[in-house]
């Protein structure tokens, strides 16, 4: 069975090119990546900014097209199926982007961004049938619908507007859902419930999840896999319990280290920078490489 | 530095007190009533000591930073209390005074320093803008050659090539800016300096050199630093003392090693529990409820409310042991535990 989606040897190259004065860009240089079908997991795509990580997600969302390299979904290639086959895609391929509050047209109610995806796909054979299939989903991502349902979006905390969009990612019975940066504007207090609910849709639901971080703590707590990335580059990859417990590479290093940990005991050591820089450009990467 | 003329006015006449916030409070008046986004916050800190303040968005924690500094704008003012630094209370000096206060006793750290700099003015001139501001070679201008001193001592402080000082904002990368912002800041000495989240939006490896970078001219320069932010962990690897706010209040502050170990109050105690790590795998629980909204606030404890209980009465301000003091409210002391 081919898996679900499926990126192979993709390379996104921006600027230079013919009478172009800017140099050339590798924003993603030749990384493969692929989300199983059998075994749905959650897989991390984590580095910092500039790492190429958004980039990816953009490729394996369709939203922009390899320089190199193909992007697969059910074994097809993004760029030769079908209008019909892209329709498809768009429903089982759900994305949740990083800002809550720009997803939503401060003029409608939360419940438009709800029912036309409902609508849009005929996910409901009558009015009831979707009301009661959005009330389920509400629950799932631990939100009250009377209490949610009715309202505008400034109405809601952030939290809820990012609930409210894993809920309405959920109503397209997706296979996989792509989180770019879900967490990152939202108070540090509320980002477990988030996480929370993408983690259930893994675990309940079967759906296979790509998560987008440059956090790599919340990265740990809710992956199975996770990939490293550093200026466009994989440099580690594994199951996330050998790469945060056990890096091998200089930069996965560097990123560990570097986390602030909530622990007065367990102080930042020093750094020596250009020492640590060096390392990081000659080391081989490490890991699956397909 | 050379350019301290003033180093002499008695800099080290109040033995150790960095600043002291007496039951400061900062309110906006909007249409819909009074938001006490600061409402009677009182801490201390001596020379030399860091303290963090943390809380979530909405806590009034940069309100606070503001009004530290002074900088409070309409609809917000500030309604009350004291903030003494030298001997000086900052709150009962007019506007001018109040100005050359700025940057040399008192500095900012601001928020995302992407947007403090001048875009179209060399790095350089904005070194030297403050101190020509506050006539610190007095009557007599600097000369060519000790402005090139100046400016190179300063950015060599923050581990910046002296070649960045001729050099636009929009030349530099964010951890750079934020350095050049710290140059600043740190220009004139100051005594305390405040720092709004300094890194939030700098990558964690750009954070950790910018942050011990602080660390280090903080520590040479002997001033207090007050560090406001929302990310526990930065609070842990950076400062001596832990100031948590909810609701425009101080609801504990303590030396941060006993505060993580035996936080005392339900709501930071929550706070660290909420915090995912790399260590262990755990169940992920957030806080409960929503963040209090701070429009017509009751009296009484304003952590109750979000766990729905509640407890009218004003809440006592209890001393635990040295230096770690917490809001005691008998009706939530025991949630979460």
């Amino acid at each position: 069975m081919p898996a679900v989606l499926e990126a192979k040897n993709v390379t996104k190259v921006f600027g230079g090119g013919f009478l172009s004065r800017e140099e050339e860009n590798v924003a993603v240089n030749d990384i493969s990546m692929s989300l199983d079908q059998k075994n749905p997991k959650i897989i991390a795509v984590a580095g910092e900014s500039g790492s190429g990580k958004t980039t990816l997600a953009r490729l394996l969302l369709g939203i922009a097209n390899p320089t190199s390299g193909s992007v697969e979904y059910d074994g097809k290639d993004l760029k030769e199926i079908t209008r019909t086959e892209r329709r498809e895609f768009r429903r089982e391929v759900q994305p949740i982007f990083q800002d809550p509050y720009g997803s939503y047209n401060p003029f409608y109610k939360v419940d438009h961004v709800l029912f036309s995806p409902v609508n849009n796909f005929k996910m409901a054979e009558s009015r009831d049938e979707a009301v009661h299939m959005i009330n389920q989903a509400l629950e799932m991502v631990g939100l009250v619908p009377a209490e949610t349902l009715g309202r505008l979006p400034h109405q809601l905390s952030g939290g809820q507007r990012q609930r409210v969009m894993v809920a309405r990612a959920l109503l397209l019975k997706p296979r996989v859902i792509l989180a770019d940066e879900p967490v990152s504007a939202v108070d540090a207090s509320l980002r477990a419930t988030i996480l929370d609910a993408v983690s259930r849709l893994n675990k309940e639901l079967g759906i296979a999840v790509v998560y987008v971080t440059h956090d790599l703590t919340t990265a740990y707590q809710i992956s199975d896999e996770i990939m490293i990335l550093y200026k466009g580059n994989l440099v580690e990859a594994g199951s996330v319990e050998t790469v945060i417990k056990k890096p091998k590479h200089p930069y996965t290093q560097l990123l560990i280290d570097s986390i602030p940990e909530a622990d007065p005991n367990k102080k930042w050591g020093k750094l020596d920078m250009k020492k640590t820089q060096e390392k990081i450009v000659t080391a081989p990467s490490v890991g699956w490489r397909k | 530095m050379t350019t301290k003329q003033k180093a002499s006015s008695g800099k080290s006449s109040t033995a150790g007190l960095g600043i002291d916030v007496k039951d400061l409070k900062v309110h906006y008046d909007t249409p819909d009533g009074v938001v006490k986004a600061v409402d009677g916050v009182s801490f201390s800190l001596r020379q030399g000591e860091r303290m963090a303040l943390v809380g979530e968005s909405g806590s009034g924690k940069s309100t606070l930073a503001m009004a530290l500094m002074r900088l409070t704008r309409a609809p917000g003012r500030i309604a009350g209390g004291q903030v003494i630094i030298d001997g000086q209370d900052m709150l009962d000096l007019d506007e001018e005074e109040m100005r050359l206060q700025r940057l040399n006793e008192v500095a900012l750290v601001p928020q995302g320093a992407m947007n403090s700099l001048n875009p179209v003015m060399k790095i350089k001139n904005q070194l030297l803008d403050g101190l020509y501001d506050h006539q610190i070679s007095g009557d007599q201008k600097m000369s060519k050659e000790e402005q090139i001193q100046v400016v190179e001592k300063l950015l060599v402080a923050v581990d910046l090539a002296p070649g960045v000082a001729e050099m636009y904002p929009h030349e530099l990368s964010g951890g750079m800016k934020q350095r050049v912002a710290i140059a600043i800041a740190t220009s004139m000495e100051p005594r305390v300096i405040v720092a709004d989240e300094p890194t939030s939006a700098l990558d964690v490896v750009v954070q950790r050199n910018v942050m011990q970078t602080l660390g280090r001219l903080q520590k040479g320069l002997h001033a207090s630093i007050i560090l406001i932010g929302h990310d526990m962990g930065l609070v842990a690897q950076f400062s001596d003392h832990v100031g948590v706010m909810y609701a425009g209040r101080l609801v504990e502050v303590g030396p941060v090693k006993t505060v993580f170990k035996s936080p005392k109050h339900p709501y930071t105690r929550l706070l660290i529990k909420s915090l995912p790590t790399l260590s262990n795998k755990k169940e992920f629980i957030g806080i409960p409820g929503l963040p209090a909204t701070l429009l017509n606030l009751p009296e009484g404890c304003a952590f109750c409310l979000r766990i729905e209980k509640s407890n009218p009465n004003p809440i006592p301000w209890v001393k635990v042991e040295k230096d770690h003091f917490i809001q005691d409210c008998k009706n939530c002391a025991n949630y979460g535990k």
